[in-house]
């Protein structure tokens, strides 16, 4: 008897929650009009202080996935490229400067129709001299 | 007058209600965990009217996510092929961009774009829901 | 038949309660289902037009059907299913307007609105898709459980007023009392019924998206899934109709604009139902449905006859 109870009572069990969930507040944030916040730890878009740049080249030697690139003229004159679309938001270029020239911040990357928009030239130092 | 008013009701019917199909073309699963997340509570994807399609022949949204597999291209190509015009392919992923970090790879085509046309890209591993959100935005912004 | 009788028929099968109010109220339904279950799960939802901007998008894309379809088929059954579903809301007295009435008109619509379930079967041989001939084959295993289970649950009605005609049981409500009280376990059960009969949650095995990806419909696109979505919306209006007719016509006078309110207000709970029981419940297995169906729900439904019989 017990148990016939029980399994009525299981065919009634979710009803309360759904009403409760109906008549609170949505847990939606509507995106596109209120932005999101993300948390600071997450590893998103690459971002660069020219000023400490040195043109080394260890960050373009230690990116797994080969988006980093350096076209070096002289010592003293150098482009550091990025290309986004090849970029896995690992964070090793961070580790490997040791100029605390390249970090990753918190935005996430920007969607395009073209793939032309993702290449980025970090520091250009040609025409400097 | 019906020449001018037909279209503008197809175009907002195609904006109103986008169906996205999810197809793995040899990605990690990190793309498809976020393109997930999009129906949760949190993001909802249902306010814009995007569902999300089980069978191609329903579907208008080709979303990829990962690099090309030599042996996953002749199954994209025919699931591009049973999806009824109009249809768009949505590169998510930075591997479905340009190979990413299996870019080199022996097996790796390297890129959606190497076999369909793409109609946006999504960079980022992996991507946020938020920035797939930007990218189905704007690809509704082209659709005539 | 002179010229107002042919304008009040055309009225009639276009305009009210035929195709434009069915279609409305098809819509209508359509988006508050939809809206109710996404605000169970604490979501905002569609916004008020996403039906008509899915039909309209649906109606308007390519149809490609897979080679070696029989395509005089695949464009015969979804009309034949929602040709049926608009003659059985012909037949049914829908909001205040009367309806021709005959005695048996309540197996005639029972038949009717059956009838979509067969030719989802169907679609599903004609298509060939793997997928559409599992999904058609567990809407036919599906059928003989919840059809049986529909019939007897209303039969109730039928029973209470001693007579298979629609007109009678209205008038057998109004004289006593509406049906809903002294049946509600009828009711219940007929309700359970009709969402087999709609393959929504919890007896949507023919259409299971993680096993059979869309069950029948599989490989339809375009003008064609658009007819077969809108059958299944308008065999949604029609089949509550005919619930709210059997077991709540007694409320209200006929013809009066306070009938049409409550009729709606009707419609509307009713679907309120049927969303909160797809949110709640999970997909049975085809074993448990049958099981619940041939040894809870049907001998539950034959004792309650017995006792309507008796009474
Ligand atoms: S985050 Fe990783 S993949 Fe991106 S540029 Fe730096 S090292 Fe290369
Ligand atoms: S960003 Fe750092 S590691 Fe990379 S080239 Fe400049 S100084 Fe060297």
């Amino acid at each position: 008897m017990n148990n016939i109870l029980l399994k009525i009572r299981s065919f009634f069990y979710l009803l309360p929650n759904i009403v409760e969930v109906l008549f609170s507040k949505p847990e939606t944030i509507d995106y596109p009009a209120v932005s999101n916040k993300l948390s600071a730890s997450y590893r998103g878009s690459i971002r660069i202080i020219s000023e400490n740049c040195v043109g080394c080249g260890l960050c373009v030697r230690d990116c797994p996935a080969q988006a980093l690139a350096l076209e070096k003229e002289s010592k003293h004159s150098f482009r550091l490229i990025h290309y986004r679309d090849h970029c896995a938001s690992c964070g090793q270029c961070e580790m490997s400067c040791k100029f605390n020239s390249i970090y990753l911040d918190n935005s996430y990357k920007e969607a395009s129709a073209d793939r032309k928009d993702f290449f980025k030239v970090l520091v250009d130092n040609t025409n400097k001299k | 007058m019906n020449k001018a008013i037909i279209p503008k009701v197809l175009r907002w019917a195609r904006q109103k209600s986008p169906w996205l199909l999810h197809f793995n073309t040899g990605g990690c699963n990190g793309c498809d965990i976020e393109i997930l997340s999009l129906l949760t509570p949190r993001y909802d994807v249902e306010r814009f009217g995007i569902l999300k399609e089980s069978s191609p022949r329903h579907a208008d949204i080709l979303i990829c996510t990962g690099p090309v597999t030599q042996q996953v291209k002749p199954r994209l190509q025919r699931i591009y092929d049973q999806m009824p015009e109009p249809k768009w392919v949505l590169a998510v992923g930075s591997c479905s961009c340009s190979g990413g970090i299996f870019s080199g790879a022996y097996n790796i085509l390297g890129g959606i774009d190497k076999v369909l046309p793409v109609d946006m890209y999504i960079a980022g591993c992996p991507c946020r829901p938020e920035a797939i959100i930007d990218g189905i935005v704007k690809l509704l912004g082209q659709v005539k | 038949m002179d010229n107002m009788n042919l304008l009040g028929l055309l009225f009639r099968i276009f305009i009210f309660p035929g195709f434009f109010f069915l279609l409305i109220a098809a819509l209508f339904l359509h988006w508050l289902d939809r809206k109710l279950i996404a605000r169970f799960q604490g979501r905002i939802g569609p916004p008020w037009y996403q039906p008509l901007a899915d039909l309209v998008k649906l109606f308007a894309k390519e149809d490609i059907l897979p080679s070696g379809t029989n395509l005089f088929f695949a464009a015969l059954l979804p009309l034949i299913s929602f040709a049926s579903v608009l003659t059985a809301s012909f037949y049914l007295p829908i909001a205040i307007q009367s309806a021709p009435s005959f005695q048996g008109d309540f197996i005639v619509l029972m038949f009717l609105l059956s009838l979509p379930s067969l030719m989802y079967f169907l679609a599903g041989w004609v298509t060939q898709g793997v997928y559409s001939v599992i999904g058609g084959n567990r809407s036919l295993l599906q059928y003989f459980s919840y059809e049986v289970l529909f019939l007897l649950a209303m039969s109730g009605t039928a029973i209470a007023s001693g007579s298979w005609s629609l007109a009678d049981i209205r008038l057998a409500q109004i004289k006593e009392s509406p049906y809903i009280f002294p049946q509600i376990v009828g009711f219940l059960f007929s309700l359970a019924g009709l969402i087999g009969k709609l393959k929504r949650e919890p007896y949507d095995i023919p259409k299971a998206k993680s096993e059979v990806i869309a069950g029948a419909l599989t490989e339809f696109s375009g003008k064609k899934l658009a007819l077969w979505y809108l059958t299944i919306q308008l065999q949604t209006v029609v089949g509550l109709s005919f619930l709210i007719h059997c077991f709540f016509s007694g409320f209200w006078q006929m013809s009066t604009f306070s009938g049409f309110i409550v009729f709606l207000l009707l419609l509307v709970i009713l679907q309120g139902m049927l969303s909160a029981i797809s949110a709640i419940y999970a997909r049975l297995r085809i074993d448990q449905l049958v099981y619940l169906n041939w040894y809870i729900f049907i001998p539950l439904t034959l004792l309650h006859n017995v006792y309507i019989l008796l009474k």
